[in-house]
């Protein structure tokens, strides 16, 4: 700053005396009239203004300064020749016009933009109008002043504002101070200026030192000095200042200048930083990290802490004599040192590496190393820090990886497991074992393999979706067996163990491969051993079971279809007459299974199939001779076929044939198990077959004893135990269950009264040795005894010792109780015959006659001796003849032949006959006959009388007819003209009391009123007994209809008398559809309906109810009212015409409603009654018959 | 010889009973009607008057016909007027006591345009009287009065 200042100095000089240089030339210039001069004319306007000038002369100077050729510009106008003079600041024209008209003289300086020149112009008037003007160009002079002023103020207002004191002092005062001195030491710069010594500015202490340094360079001994010391301030505080100082010499005056810094905060501020140190240094000692300061070129250890000590094992002392290089591992060495070298260089700030330091005993430890320099930019490298930390056992566990990934990838590389890695399109990596087991190379698979190649097609899919999963991370690791294909497309058995792996952000499936195919092989060779074992285990366990062949067979297929898959399995049985084969049973296909192979099996001949020779077509068609049975065979799409003897005793009982739709299909283990099967078939069907056998003997003894109702026992002497048959049970009423069957029980059952006699018997059969056969009643159940037929064999052994009893016993109580009832019945038939009226007549089917009763025989006068010796030509008349024979053949396809014969007796006479025969259960034929002689007559009575009834019935109908159509004549005539009269009186009445209403008084009112009362009721006993009329004479008319319709209907006519008088009508009727007439039952209800209000509507809470009640012939409607009721010794009276109960003021009527009812129930042909009490209401029932 | 005096507008009455005769008169007149009344006494009248009919005489706007009749009955008259191709388009009302449904039947069989049943009661006969007004100025959408 302070040589800044100087500089300054220095230009102002120089230019200063540029200046009077220039003042200098430009004089001489003047003197020399070598000044630029040039005579103008002024043009003037109008007004008198100068607006422009022309020049008149110019000097070659004028020329020179201004660059304008004067012959270019003498004679033009000044705005020709500087255009834009009229919009210069100075504006020329205007003064320049004062002078040429006003005679003025003036001078200024002035700045042309135009000619980018400063002048010092001088202007006169030589004479009116004119002016001249001398130019000096002071543009040089111009500049170099205005330079010095921009100069000078650039520096004052620097070192003004400048934030270091800047001071200017000789050996007594201060010369010059900035604004910063003053704020430093706290006076104002005239106080320094004014009062001021330089070293008041110091401490006391401090200004002796300070005097020296101003001498030292006053006297030229030092050019500069820098130094700090203690300063005071006008307020007598003390700072810290720092100086620099330097000697000049400023106008001849040796000065003292220079710059002050107030550094008390700095000064503080490095108390702190020895504070701080301190604070460092301990956690420096007691690090956790190794922490040590090296010297920089020697790399020697200026200060170690405690960690680091122990991280190499030295002490401090031992340390310290270290350098760095001797405890690195020579082969980090190199690396630590370019690291070190780049650090000294500048070019790094500091830098990591991880390394090996020797341990004082010998043993290695990695640290990691952060090193930083400890200089500064630019200074001299002196120390470095090193801060280490030990890594040693994350070093060991990294290399323990290292290694173990060597060892994997040895392991990989050589491994017999297949190892590959892969994503969705390709392999990635693949082991040579991973190649072999697929048989490619392996840059092979890595360029042109897709992962899904290399298994079977229906694993494919199954891949793709195990990749996606383990994309997905659905699942992290994935085992399973798979079908795989090599390169030369045979396939092999693979286990996989996949797992998905992250390789640089992207997944990837690592899959294991094994080749299983031998151990899958094996497997499934094995599973299929044991399942042929299980198979032909089971197969002997069903023979046990099954309880036909067709279930055994079917068992058997079935479990051999769970094993071997082939298309189809037939049992055939070998049919020996017709040397054909009969399909015992097959799986499957029936189609397939009626296919016989019997023309190929020819050539191959039965006999071989008897030795157990199998017949195979593998290739279908080879074995196959007979070509319809080959087109057969493919066009059902079979390829292969295997058939198989089954031979039992040496007899081929058939064969168990397979076929299959693949080529090849059976191989060797599946024929030698098919064949094993076949044995194993065989003995089963046998054993089966001889259980049926067996079994159905055992049934039809059992059946037969059932039926013959024969038990039979048999008693071991020695065992003391008996058994007995299943019928025996039967018999004896006792459960097979809960009897120990011995001796004595069997005694047991036997009547007390024949106890005895059987005793004795079973001893005879014994003593005698002889067979016993007797009868004896036994106690069956708590019924009734049951006769018994017993047969009895004493068995004895070679010595002569009673062995066993044997024994058959036979129930033979419905046989006894048969005989007893058939002497019974015989006895009853025989009084029948003999006692019937009807003659009875047995005959043999040849005619001859055998028997007749009492009857007969005095029809016919024959005795019956007579009879038997004769046939039945010989009892009827010669007519019937061809009718016998037709009878006879007749009866015995057909019972109850009907015919009229006539007979004829032993007198020769003939009488007419019914005869009704029957084929006797003997095959003898009865019949029956009955003299139709007075029968005959009676039917002509009835005939004659019917003839006679009917000509009575039809001259009654007509008569009822007539009389009919008078009723009807009569009440038509009834109804029409008592009604018109009827209308008359009402009619004038109405119109009396309408017309004349003034002049009758309130009696004559009254008395017309009950005429018209009296008319209604006519008028109502009119209608009524119409209906009644009606009733009687319409016509019924049966249809099905709705019952609820009617009831509808008719509380639809009774609707606004229900309303007024507030009854309830209860309605519990169903759908019911009846058949009846409609009308009538419509008008039944309704009478009964209008009753049921009249009688109810006095009371309190009148209700009505109406329901249904149904038998299998009939529904029965009820109404049930709550009304006043009746006496019941009133109910027949109730339903008769003009009946009436009540007087008509209380209860008015006809007293036909309930006969209308009456007669319109009879009428459909069903019924109406009522129940009923004083006071309690009333029920009407109204029955209507159903109709089918 | 034609006794029936028909003009137009003309009702035709044909009714023996002469209360009834009287009492329909009456009735007409309580319901304020003005057509003029034509009564035929007897089937015979009327058959007459159908035998004697000239095609552009006046018809009766309606005939008002009863059952029980001396000579013809009306169910014969109404089968004539029925079956005559002129008169057939005359609205023949039944009016009678009898409610036989055999009378019903036949009647609209043979084509009557109603049927209505005489009560006894004489207000309710005004009624019914006053429902034939209304049936037949149904019938021809014109007034009666």
């Amino acid at each position: 700053m302070l040589s800044e200042l100087g500089l300054a100095k220095v230009h102002e000089e120089q230019s200063r005396e540029m200046l009077q240089k220039s003042e200098k030339k430009y004089r001489k210039l003047f003197e020399n009239i070598n000044e630029g001069f040039a005579l103008h004319e002024i043009i003037v306007d109008e007004n008198k203004q100068a607006v422009d000038y022309r020049y008149l002369d110019v000097n070659p100077e004028f020329e020179r300064m201004t660059g304008l050729n004067a012959k270019k510009i003498v004679g033009r106008k000044a705005s020709e020749v500087l255009s834009g003079i009229q919009n210069e600041p100075g504006y020329w024209i205007k003064r320049y016009g004062e002078v040429a008209l006003e005679g003025k003289n003036i001078t200024f300086e002035d700045y042309s933009k135009v000619l980018n020149k400063w002048f010092h112009v001088n202007s006169f008037s030589p004479q009116s109008g004119q002016f001249a003007v001398t130019f000096t160009d002071i543009t040089e002079r111009k500049r170099a002043v205005n330079r010095l002023k921009e100069s000078e103020s650039k520096f004052r207002a620097l070192i003004e504002q400048s934030l270091t004191g800047i001071y200017i002092f000789n050996q007594d005062r201060f010369l010059y101070v900035n604004q910063k001195f003053c704020d430093i030491f706290g006076y104002t710069r005239e106080e320094i200026l004014n009062k001021l010594k330089p070293t008041d500015v110091v401490e006391k202490n401090e200004r002796q030192q300070a005097l020296e340094n101003i001498n030292r360079r006053l006297i030229g001994e030092v050019n500069s000095v820098h130094y700090f010391a203690k300063g005071k301030r006008k307020d007598k505080r003390e700072l810290w200042i720092e100086i620099h100082g330097s000697h000049i010499e400023l106008d001849g005056e040796h000065v003292i200048t220079g710059t002050v810094l107030d550094i008390t905060t700095q000064h503080q501020n490095s108390i702190k930083i020895e504070e701080s140190e301190l604070k460092f240094r301990s956690i420096f000692e007691q690090a956790a990290v190794g922490v040590s300061i090296i010297e920089t070129a020697t790399g020697k250890y200026y200060e170690v802490n405690q960690k680091q000590c122990e991280i190499v094992g030295y002490n401090i002392e031992e340390f310290l004599q270290l350098d760095f290089m001797e405890i690195t591992h020579p082969d980090d060495l190199n690396e630590d040192l370019v690291q070190m070298e780049r650090l000294k260089n500048g070019e790094i700030d500091m830098f990591v590496i991880e390394k090996r330091y020797f341990h004082k005993d010998g043993s290695l430890v990695w640290v990691n190393l952060h090193v930083a320099r400890l200089w500064l930019q630019g200074e001299y490298p002196k120390y470095h820090v090193a801060i280490c930390e030990d890594i040693t056992q994350r070093k060991r566990a990294e290399q323990a990886i290292i290694n173990s990934e060597k060892r994997f990838k040895g392991v990989v590389e050589q491994s017999l497991t297949g190892i590959c890695i892969f994503n969705n399109e390709k392999f990635v990596y693949t082991n040579k074992r991973f190649a072999e087991i697929f048989g490619y190379d392996e840059a092979e698979l890595l360029e042109s393999v897709r992962p899904i190649d290399v298994v079977a097609k229906e694993e494919r899919l199954n891949l793709q979706e195990r990749f996606q999963k383990g994309h997905n991370h659905d699942s992290a690791y994935v085992s399973y067996v798979a079908k795989g294909i090599r390169k030369d497309k045979s396939s092999l058995w693979i286990e996989i163990h996949g797992g998905r792996v992250e390789v640089e952000g992207k997944v990837f499936i690592s899959g294991m491969v094994l080749d299983v195919t031998d151990k899958i092989q094996a497997e499934n060779s094995l599973k299929r051993q044991n399942a042929y074992l299980a198979l032909l285990k089971e197969v002997d366990v069903l023979v046990m079971q099954s309880k036909s062949l067709n279930e055994f067979t079917r068992f058997v297929l079935l479990k051999l279809f769970e094993i071997i898959e082939c298309d189809n399995a037939v049992i055939k049985e070998f049919i020996g007459e017709t040397s054909s084969f009969k399909t015992v049973n097959a799986n499957l296909s029936i189609e397939l299974s009626s296919l016989i192979l019997e023309n190929s099996y020819k050539p191959f001949s039965y006999e071989k199939f008897k030795k157990g020779h199998y017949l195979l077509g593998n290739n279908c068609t080879q074995h196959l001779v007979h070509i319809q049975e080959i087109e057969l065979i493919s066009c059902k799409g079979i390829r292969s076929t295997l058939t198989v003897p089954l031979v039992i005793q040496n007899k081929l009982y058939g064969v168990l044939e397979l076929m299959s739709s693949q080529h090849n299909y059976f191989s060797e283990e599946n024929i030698s198990f098919i064949q094993t099967l076949a044995q194993h078939l065989s003995i089963g069907i046998n054993k089966v077959l001889t259980d049926i056998e067996l079994y159905e003997h055992t049934k039809r003894l059992e059946e037969a004893q059932r039926i013959g109702k024969i038990g039979s026992w048999e008693y071991n002497i020695e065992s003391g135990k008996g058994i007995w048959s299943k019928e025996l049970y039967n018999i004896t009423g006792l459960s097979e269950k809960n009897i120990n069957l011995g001796y004595q029980e069997f005694l047991n059952l036997v009547v007390p009264s024949d106890k005895e006699f059987v005793k004795n018997k079973i001893l005879d059969a014994q003593s005698s040795r002889s067979p016993q056969s007797f009868e004896f009643q036994i106690r069956y159940k708590n019924k009734k005894n049951r006769v018994i037929n017993a047969y009895v064999e004493a068995h004895f052994n070679a010595l002569g010792k009673l062995k066993r009893l044997l024994g058959l016993i036979q129930d033979v109580t419905e046989n006894k109780q048969m005989q007893a009832e058939i002497k019974e019945r015989n006895a009853i038939y025989k009084m029948l015959f003999d006692t019937a009226p009807d003659g009875i007549i047995i005959a043999n089917k040849n005619g001859n006659l055998l028997d007749s009763n009492p009857a007969m025989c005095s029809m016919l006068r024959y005795s019956k001796k007579e009879i038997v010796s004769l046939c039945a030509s010989d009892i009827v008349s010669t007519l019937e003849y061809s009718n016998i024979k037709a009878a006879l053949e007749y009866i015995t396809s057909q019972p109850d032949y009907y015919c009229e014969w006539i007979f004829k007796r032993k007198d020769g006479t003939q009488f007419s006959a019914e005869v009704i025969a029957n084929q006797l259960a003997d095959g003898s034929i009865m019949a029956m006959v009955r003299d139709m002689t007075e029968r005959k007559i009676a039917e002509d009575e009835i005939k004659n009388l019917n003839v006679e009834l009917e000509s009575r019935v039809q001259k009654r109908t007509a008569e009822l007819e007539l009389l009919n159509n008078e009723l009807r004549a009569f009440t038509y005539s009834v109804s029409h003209d008592l009604k018109a009269p009827l209308r008359g009186i009402n009619g004038y009445s109405k119109l009396l009391l309408d017309l004349y209403a003034k002049s009758l008084n309130d009696e004559a009112k009254s008395f017309i009123e009950n005429i018209c009362s009296g008319t209604d009721q006519m008028n109502k006993l009119i209608d009524d007994l119409l209906n009644y009329s009606r009733l009687e004479r319409s016509e019924i008319n049966m249809v099905p209809f709705n019952l609820s319709d009617v009831i509808q209907d008719v509380l639809h006519l009774s609707k606004s008398e229900l309303v007024q008088n507030n009854i309830k009508v209860k309605i519990d009727i169903k759908q019911i559809t009846v058949i009846s007439d409609r009308n009538a039952l419509t008008i039944a209800l309704r009478n009964v309906i209008e009753n049921a209000i009249k009688f109810t509507r006095s009371r309190s809470d009148p209700y009505i109810h109406i329901y249904h009640e149904q038998t299998n012939d009939k529904h029965i409607l009820i109404v049930k009212d709550n009304g006043i009721g009746f006496d019941m010794i009133f109910h027949d009276k109730i339903f008769n015409i003009f009946q009436r109960l009540h007087r008509v003021e209380d209860y008015e009527g006809t007293g036909i409603g309930l006969a209308i009812v009456k007669k319109a129930m009879t009428r459909l042909g069903g019924d109406v009654w009522a129940e009923s009490s004083e006071n309690n209401g009333a029920i009407f029932y109204l029955q209507i018959p159903k109709f089918k | 010889m034609n006794n029936i005096n028909v003009l137009r507008n003309t009702i035709l009455l044909v009714e023996d009973n002469p209360v009834d005769v009287d009492l329909t008169l009456r009735a007409f007149k309580f319901n304020k009607l003005t057509n003029p009344i034509e009564v035929a006494r007897d089937g015979h009248e009327v058959m007459s008057w159908i035998k004697n009919y000239k095609k552009g005489e006046p018809l009766p706007v309606v005939i008002l016909l009863d059952l029980k009749l001396p000579k013809y009955s009306g169910l014969e008259v109404l089968k004539a007027i029925k079956s005559n191709t002129i008169l057939k388009s005359i609205p023949v009302v039944v009016l009678t006591t009898s409610s036989e449904d055999d009378d019903i039947g036949e009647a609209y069989q043979l084509g009557v345009n109603s049927y209505i049943v005489k009560p006894v009661d004489f207000l309710k006969f005004i009624e019914v009287v006053r429902q034939i007004e209304l049936y037949w100025s149904v019938l021809n959408k014109t007034s009666i009065h």
